[in-house]
């Protein structure tokens, strides 16, 4: 077990499909990356891109029919995700793999205690009995900054405000202290000054729990805050992954630098009635067969090449990967 | 100076929209008998002018009643105090008729481009509908409106027999836009126009909203909680909290050198995305939740979270004051803070 706990999530590989009245929708296609213990995947994209459904995938969660994942390994240590057996996986859920997920609203049990949400994983699992799993319980609330904890643990999710349910989510997710942590779009649903307490509690946990931490969102100012390293997705693949810094500072893919072109930001003082630089066009329609790189539509380096073969992730320098063809193209011409 | 005197500063015919002193309380009420039993005061007196062909960004967190102001100000709730004038006339005052008669000057674009636009309507039959209630023109003219506004917010006019299940978020948003411009209105609430958008989307219905502007000389009053597209899109901004105005200024003024602490908190909080500048960043991490609006705190609003609170604050309310010119805002402690010193740098560039 504690061999186990040492060891990151490593995903290879992920091919999830829907088969729907209409025709299969790849939603990933392909997808590879991992994430060691104390340290922060950030993966961003659209809606729709596939950073939700590869994450579920990898804790089977995804509804089977209409979804199926059709290829791919999720190690775990020395152990498969995606070929264990319903009481395995339950298991990987609570004792390995927490997850938080987008709206706390709607992810906790209207009819049931908070104390007793956050202990039945602790007895389900840790075969603790009820009292010393709501002691543990107390302990776990205050660890995320939620006061008067032993009063608290009484209470229906309706008491709680977003930021406190969010907050209970983190602590359901940590009970049996998980290696790794799957954050899906965790303060989206939030305000401003409530998702900066939400981020620095995470960035907290990453330190003291030494947890790994995948963050899926939309937002490139969270991933920055947060994130050690970024995976752009689009259209089912990652586009571009490497360090936040290498990605941030020198974006390689067309999308990847679309996105950070097209944000205001506030905290410059030039000229802010400029126009803002968009992205032409739209995200691709997922039932839609497509052979070349499917942001080629949308891009303005496109050529030839790029309506015909859907390029992989070549490195670039370091843990920089990118997907496109015009920089591979940039590559061929220096060697020539 | 008091904010009440603000309008008088400014040359009167330069004011497209004065709101005065806007209260909007809704009860609550219980037991058999519903007997009212309290009031959220969702908004609770917010004045400010908004000047020809500016854009005024409202920014604030969920619940310090943004949107309820916005449509106040068109009319879709009854004020329970208050005057909002509108071009000289108080259209508080207004009957049915001389109302509809002002609503086509004002329109709005919805949030929620899912929500706002009828599932069973063609949208060209949607952005018909106050044409034909407005205008009187005939059937001809009518679809000649419709396929010039179509192309005004960059699509085909092909797409007028549509409908909205056919359209991506960012299309949808284009015909509510269509639509908002249909009655030929001077002035437009942006309720979060591009929340519900995804992100690389964003930026063209922006663009678009702004191009409007100077395009057809349009006034905008843009709600939002987005500080840093406020900021891009806007001349001067409000920010609310609790259902009060806390600041009010032109937007680098009130970006570069705020003086209400939820102000500085607030942007301090907003992530940039550049992980160099926010690892070096200094922010302000807020302690506890928005208090309920039923039930405010007695003194500063901003009370039970500010860093800088003191007796004074906890006991009496701030008013909104003139510190410079332009620029207002409601704390006690200005006067000794001077530019917002004791609270961490908020500039980063």
């Amino acid at each position: 077990m504690s061999q186990k706990n040492n060891s990151g999530l490593v995903v290879e590989g992920l091919k999830t499909e829907f088969h729907t009245i209409n025709g299969v929708v790849k939603a990933v296609n392909g997808v590879s990356f991992e994430v060691n213990r104390g340290e922060v995947l950030g993966v961003v994209g659209e809606s729709g891109c596939g950073k939700s459904v590869s994450m579920m995938s990898l804790l089977q969660l995804i509804p089977n029919p209409p979804g199926r994942v059709v290829d791919g390994t999720a190690m775990l240590g020395d152990r498969d995700l995606l070929s264990m057996s319903p009481s395995e996986i339950r298991q990987v859920r609570s004792v390995d793999i927490g997850m938080i997920f987008q709206d706390p609203m709607t992810s906790l049990n209207p009819v049931l205690t908070i104390g007793t949400q956050i202990a039945e994983p602790l007895v389900e699992h840790k075969d603790m009995t009820w009292d010393d799993a709501l002691d543990r319980s107390i302990e776990l609330l205050e660890k995320v900054g939620i006061s008067d904890a032993a009063r608290r643990i009484h209470e229906y999710p309706h008491q709680f405000s977003g930021g406190m349910r969010q907050r209970v989510m983190i602590a359901i997710a940590l009970a049996c202290s998980p290696p790794i942590l799957i954050a899906d779009e965790p303060t989206t649903a939030l305000d401003v000054t409530i998702q900066a307490q939400i981020l620095e509690l995470l960035n907290d946990l990453r330190g003291s729990e030494g947890m790994g931490m995948i963050l899926i969102t939309h937002d490139l100012g969270v991933i920055a805050r947060l994130a050690d390293r970024v995976a752009v997705m689009y259209a089912g693949r990652i586009v571009e992954t490497g360090s936040a810094l290498e990605v941030y500072a020198s974006p390689s893919h067309p999308y990847t630098e679309g996105l950070l072109a097209s944000l205001p930001r506030h905290d410059n003082s030039t000229n802010t009635s400029e126009r803002l630089t968009s992205i032409e066009g739209q995200p691709p329609n997922m039932l839609d067969h497509i052979d070349g790189c499917p942001f080629a539509p949308r891009c303005s380096y496109v050529f030839d090449k790029c309506h015909n073969k859907n390029p992989n992730l070549f490195v670039k320098e370091n843990q920089h990967q990118v997907a496109c063809w015009w920089d591979i193209q940039d590559e061929c011409e220096r060697n020539v | 100076m008091n904010v009440n005197e603000m309008s008088n500063n400014n040359n009167v015919s330069d004011t497209m929209l004065s709101v005065k002193d806007l209260k909007i309380h809704f009860p609550i009420k219980k037991g058999v008998l519903q007997r009212q039993v309290g009031a959220v005061r969702a908004v609770d007196g917010v004045t400010f002018d908004i000047f020809r062909g500016e854009t005024f960004g409202l920014v604030g967190e969920s619940g310090c009643g943004k949107t309820t102001t916005g449509r106040a100000i068109l009319q879709l709730y009854e004020p329970t105090a208050g005057e909002i004038v509108f071009d000289g006339i108080n259209l508080t005052h207004l009957d049915t008729n001389d109302l509809r008669d002002m609503r086509k000057r004002m329109q709005m674009i919805f949030q929620d481009p899912f929500a706002s636009l009828n599932p069973r309507l063609a949208v060209g039959m949607a952005i018909a509908e106050p044409i034909r209630i407005h205008s009187g023109l005939d059937k001809e003219n009518i679809e000649k409106r419709i396929n010039y506004l179509l192309e005004v917010v960059g699509l085909s006019p092909d797409v007028a027999a549509r409908f909205p299940h056919e359209f991506s978020g960012g299309q949808r948003q284009r015909v509510g836009i269509a639509r908002a411009l249909a009655s030929e209105p001077d002035f437009v609430v942006c309720d979060e126009p591009i929340s519900a958008l995804d992100v690389s989307i964003q930026a063209q219905v922006v663009n678009l909203i702004e191009d409007l502007r100077s395009d057809i000389g349009l006034t905008y009053l843009f709600i939002g909680h987005d500080l840093s597209m406020i900021r891009h899109i806007s001349d001067r901004v409000a920010v609310m909290y609790l259902g009060q105005i806390v600041e009010l200024a032109e937007t680098n003024q009130l970006f570069l050198s705020a003086l209400n602490p939820y102000t500085v908190s607030l942007i301090s909080a907003i992530p940039v995305p550049d992980p160099i500048i926010e690892s070096k960043r200094q922010r302000i991490v807020l302690k506890g939740d928005v208090p309920n609006p039923a039930n405010p705190p007695k003194g500063c609003l901003f009370s039970t979270r500010c860093p800088l609170v003191i007796d004074e604050c906890i006991n009496t309310r701030p008013l909104l004051k003139e510190w410079r010119p332009g620029h207002f805002a409601a704390c006690h402690r200005i006067d000794e803070m001077g530019e917002g010193r004791g609270l961490p740098a908020i500039q980063i560039a």
